[in-house]
């Protein structure tokens, strides 16, 4: 005969509590035992230090870490988060002093991050470094008053204008081979007698086909492209964030805007905002043929495979041509508690040779020392067409360009105070202007009181 | 006598007893709310009115905030043209479905009470939207209002019109989300409907007796007898347009050129994406203050208009 016991809910409430204390007192006590020793006696590893690096690259980093957790007694912890809700994610684990280690930071978001005194300043801990690994000047890329807070993952060089080559050759626009004579000396009137031949449309007036697919840029990549290219400045003060004045309505400003705006309206050989809106932007709209042209940045990672012919050229200038430097970088955080490691681990993967081929084999961000880079790459298409890309280096690319004369060098500046909000802000500046909200100089003067308000403020 | 002293004891005994368990058991009672009420005052109370002292001073989280009295509330007015904007958006959005939430819902909540076969089908398909993600239904909502492979325009050309840009359009995107929000009438409804279930059958058939049709039936009985129901979710739909946020930050971030920048999304933009807290405090603290206006008028002006059975009898 069975008996069965019933328990009350005391008892099982008891019972329960008695458990749940003995668990953790469990889970306590594994967590506080020490490792046990090496069984063969052998020498102790080396102590091996855990190293928070946050980014938005997804598994892109991945293997470069674990080749550094192998090079290097470090284990990474990786803490990914999409690029548009990294900075709000990162400044705000940063106040509650729960930021990672190493921190991956985009160059539109220097004002806020080197402002915020929450970054550490690396100048010691590179002092015994050798930085000429580098080809550029690291201060002059991640500096900021004097002091040196990130290492470059790869520098931006110049927009690029993506070309279908099948719609050019069809028209029988010649495009200069990148790299060759010639090939970046498209001004922005080719441009625009480029786009209107390519522009097709139907009896009814129906666009089938335009020259040119371009986003809203702002004073983004593509803005700040056009005013520096047109001549101008952004602020008054640059590359010293001792901003105080944005200076949008100067002629080359205003110039640079109505461009874009004769673009679409004038000239109607550019999507509007709405028709890129519906084809999901203006990359899928030129990958999806509908347009001859497109631009984006020119680092070879946006060679990939499309089912046309393309090719590239150096973003068409207005006034002078331009090379932008600061693209995205490796940063420390301030209150980190393991520096050192995190140093060790910031300077292999930007240096070590694994992290170099690996970006060679993915065929991803050659824009980073694009030389030695570029050198690695197997002979053929794809080479070639990096080889076009790289418009940054002067002396084998480009000797015409020499940051003088017919070129100017800027940097992708957005200044010290309020970065993220000016971008915002001048991307409704530029949607005022496309979508016939406000004139040109409407706009921009609108914004111009605003953000110096908040410059001043 | 010693039987009635007995007894007496006995009661007092008994009434001791009854006190000693009524202690014990809120003593119980008030030990599980603690987690609750720890949470409350954490995470709701405390955050309340830290951010009351957080509107007066400038906040940017990495550094501490600084005491500016009412300069954020002075800027708001006086400096800060997009919280006009997102108070004018916000309000035409306000003005717009709650009426047409309340109609809708409401008619939909008629046709759910009568008795027709499959009714619990119908009545769980017409709740389901009030349960779906509210990210996966911006999703949705943005192919079926994509401008050239959307359903809405598709439908559209079916009969010969060429559908507008929907969201990409500065005229058209604060319609669409007016459009979208019928689509979260289910909760409305569920609770028109209980309300209709609660009107009393004998009124109807007294109604009925009387002579009164369907029509008189509806303005003298149903509409008095759920008039409370009415402004419950009359005040609530208030409330939570006040309040839209995930649509507009999914489907158009406030764009194009402002065009569906609600208040939300504004205080939202100045407090995580410009670390503004202060600013997006203040922000808050002026949105509770319409919120609460709002609430106190609706409830004043409905005064004469909504009939509670209870008070009647009372």
């Amino acid at each position: 005969m069975t008996v069965q016991r019933r328990m009350s809910r005391r008892d099982f409430l008891r019972s329960s509590l008695v458990v749940g204390a003995a668990g953790a007192l469990a889970a306590g006590c594994v967590e506080g035992m020490p490792a046990a020793a090496p069984a063969d006696g052998s020498a102790a590893m080396p102590e091996r230090t855990e190293v928070r690096a946050s980014h938005w690259w997804g598994g892109f980093m991945t293997p470069s870490f674990d080749a550094a957790a192998k090079a290097l007694p470090i284990d990474v912890i990786e803490e990914m988060t999409p690029w548009g809700e990294y900075p709000q994610k990162l400044l705000t684990q940063m106040a509650g002093g729960v930021a990672p280690d190493l921190v991956e930071v985009d160059a539109y978001w220097f004002g806020d991050f080197w402002t915020s005194g929450r970054l550490a300043p690396l100048d010691d801990l590179v002092a015994d470094r050798d930085m000429d690994t580098f080809g550029v000047d690291q201060w002059l890329e991640n500096g900021f008053k004097g002091s040196l807070y990130g290492i470059s993952i790869f520098y931006p060089e110049q927009l690029t204008l993506w070309i279908n080559k099948g719609m050019t050759d069809a028209e029988g626009i010649d495009i200069p081979n990148p790299g060759e004579e010639g090939f970046d000396t498209w001004t922005w009137d080719d441009l625009v007698e480029a786009a209107q031949a390519l522009t097709k449309r139907t009896s009814d007036g129906t666009v089938e086909q335009w020259g040119m697919s371009m986003g809203i840029g702002g004073l983004g990549g593509l803005g700040a492209t056009m005013v520096y290219q047109s001549g101008g400045m952004m602020f008054d003060s640059e590359d010293n964030y001792g901003e105080t004045e944005i200076l949008l309505t100067s002629p080359e400003v205003i110039e640079s805007f109505q461009l874009r705006y004769d673009l679409v309206h004038t000239h109607q050989v550019a999507m509007p905002p709405s028709e890129l809106e519906s084809v999901g932007g203006s990359s899928r709209a030129w990958s999806a043929e509908r347009s001859a042209f497109t631009v984006s940045w020119g680092n070879p990672q946006n060679i990939v495979e499309h089912p046309f012919i393309y090719d590239h050229l150096p973003w068409p200038y207005v006034e002078q041509k331009l090379q932008i430097y600061g693209g995205n970088c490796w940063a420390l955080n301030q209150a980190s508690e393991v520096t050192e490691a995190a140093f060790d681990l910031m300077w292999f993967v930007t240096t070590d040779d694994l992290w170099a081929q690996y970006r060679t084999d993915s065929f991803h961000n050659a824009s980073y020392d694009t030389r030695n880079h570029i050198d690695r790459m197997p002979s053929g298409t794809n080479k070639d067409l990096a080889e076009g890309a790289v418009f940054r280096d002067p002396a084998t690319k480009n000797p015409a360009f020499d940051g003088g004369g017919d070129g100017v060098f800027r940097a992708r500046w957005l200044g010290e105070k309020a970065s993220l909000r000016i971008l915002r802000r001048m991307n409704t500046v530029e949607e005022e202007i496309l979508l016939q909200k406000k004139t040109v100089e409407e706009a921009l003067a609108d914004a111009k009181a605003e953000i110096d308000g908040w410059l001043q403020s | 006598m010693a039987t009635a002293n007995a007894t007496a004891n006995g009661v007092i005994s008994k009434r001791t007893g009854s006190v000693s368990l009524r202690q014990h058991e809120e003593r119980v009672a008030f030990l599980f709310l603690l987690p609750w009420l720890i949470g409350f005052l954490a995470f709701t109370a405390f955050p309340i009115v830290a951010s009351l002292f957080l509107s007066l001073t400038e906040y940017p989280i990495l550094h501490s905030p600084e005491f500016v009295g009412l300069r954020n509330y002075a800027q708001m007015v006086a400096g800060d043209p997009l919280f006009w904007q997102s108070l004018k958006v916000t309000t035409i959005y306000t003005v717009a479905i709650v009426p047409l939430q309340l109609v809708t819902a409401y008619a939909l909540a008629i046709l759910l009470n009568q008795t027709v076969h499959g009714l619990s089908v119908f009545r769980t398909v017409f709740f389901l939207p009030a349960v779906t993600p509210a990210v996966a239904t911006a999703l949705m909502w943005m192919w079926v209002f994509h401008p050239e492979i959307g359903l809405a325009n598709s439908a559209l050309a079916g009969i010969g019109i060429e559908g507008p840009k929907w969201l990409a359009s500065t005229e058209w995107a604060l319609p669409t989300f007016i459009i979208i929000s019928l689509w979260g009438i289910g909760g409305g409804m569920v609770i028109y409907l209980a309300g209709l279930q609660s009107v009393p059958t004998s009124l109807y058939e007294a109604a009925e007796l009387d002579g009164a049709g369907a029509w008189s039936r509806f303005i003298h009985v149903t509409l008095p007898m759920t008039s409370p129901v009415i402004l419950f979710v009359t005040v609530t739909s208030m409330i939570g347009s006040f309040q839209v946020f995930t649509a507009a930050f999914v489907m158009t971030d406030g764009g194009p050129v402002n065009a569906t920048l609600f208040f939300v999304l504004h205080l939202y933009n100045h407090g995580w994406r410009f670390l503004q807290m202060g600013y997006a405090s203040a922000l808050a603290w002026v949105l509770f203050v319409i919120i609460l206006a709002l609430t106190l008028l609706l409830l004043r002006l409905s005064g004469r208009l909504v009939y509670y059975e209870a008070e009647e009898r009372s």
